[in-house]
């Protein structure tokens, strides 16, 4: 996993099978936490940049799109 | 410029002003109107200049008894703000994504990426449906 869009598209696939039935809400769940937790310092990083003013690539961030 | 001088001018300055408020007031607003793009971003360099002092303006603003009565007579906007939120949270739209995320932190909901909302509003979805399953 490059970046957040295919984070985002790994996601969108686990909602998917949950709701399908295709796999248990516990293991769901760790999907969620873990992903949570890439957000969350990704979100940090961010956080970091906004504080010091800059405006950075942050190679996590950059979508498929924009390259 | 002596003391006495500074002071006579600054009296004259306040008299001037006295009798010419409305038509200065006006004049800023035309050119405000006219020049919307500048007017626009000198008001938030200002915000960004002294956030404090403009927060406390706005609180002294929303205190006064003219205004609080004037948003206490219309009470269908509070109802109407509810549904808003209750709408926003419901389909997870990026307002409300981006305000849970820049909760207990120092950033505004518009420093994030959109990328990272959309992640975390799949991410949210699915927290969603795992409660939903589980009961």
């Amino acid at each position: 996993m490059k970046n957040v869009d295919e984070l985002r598209g790994q996601l969108a696939d686990v909602f998917a099978k949950l709701r399908a039935g295709e796999i248990k809400p516990g293991e769901a769940a760790e999907l969620a936490n873990l992903a949570g937790k890439m957000i969350s310092s990704a979100k940090v990083q961010v956080e970091y940049y906004v504080l010091r003013k800059e405006a950075p690539t942050i190679e996590f961030l950059r979508s498929g799109d924009s390259e | 410029m002596t003391d006495e001088q500074r002071e006579r001018k600054k009296a004259y300055l306040r008299e001037w002003y006295a009798k010419n408020r409305e038509r200065q007031i006006a004049a800023v607003g035309a050119w405000q109107r006219d020049n919307r793009e500048r007017a626009n971003a000198n008001k938030r360099a200002y915000v960004e200049r002294d956030p404090e002092r403009r927060r406390e303006q706005a609180n002294r603003h929303a205190a006064k008894p003219e205004v609080r009565a004037k948003a206490a007579a219309r009470p269908a906007r509070k109802e109407w703000q509810k549904a808003r939120n209750k709408r926003d949270a419901e389909k997870l739209l990026d307002g409300f994504v981006r305000r849970i995320m820049a909760q207990h932190t120092s950033m505004k909901g518009s420093d994030l990426p959109q990328g990272l909302v959309d992640a975390y509003r799949e991410l949210m979805k699915i927290k969603r449906a795992i409660n939903e399953k589980r009961g």
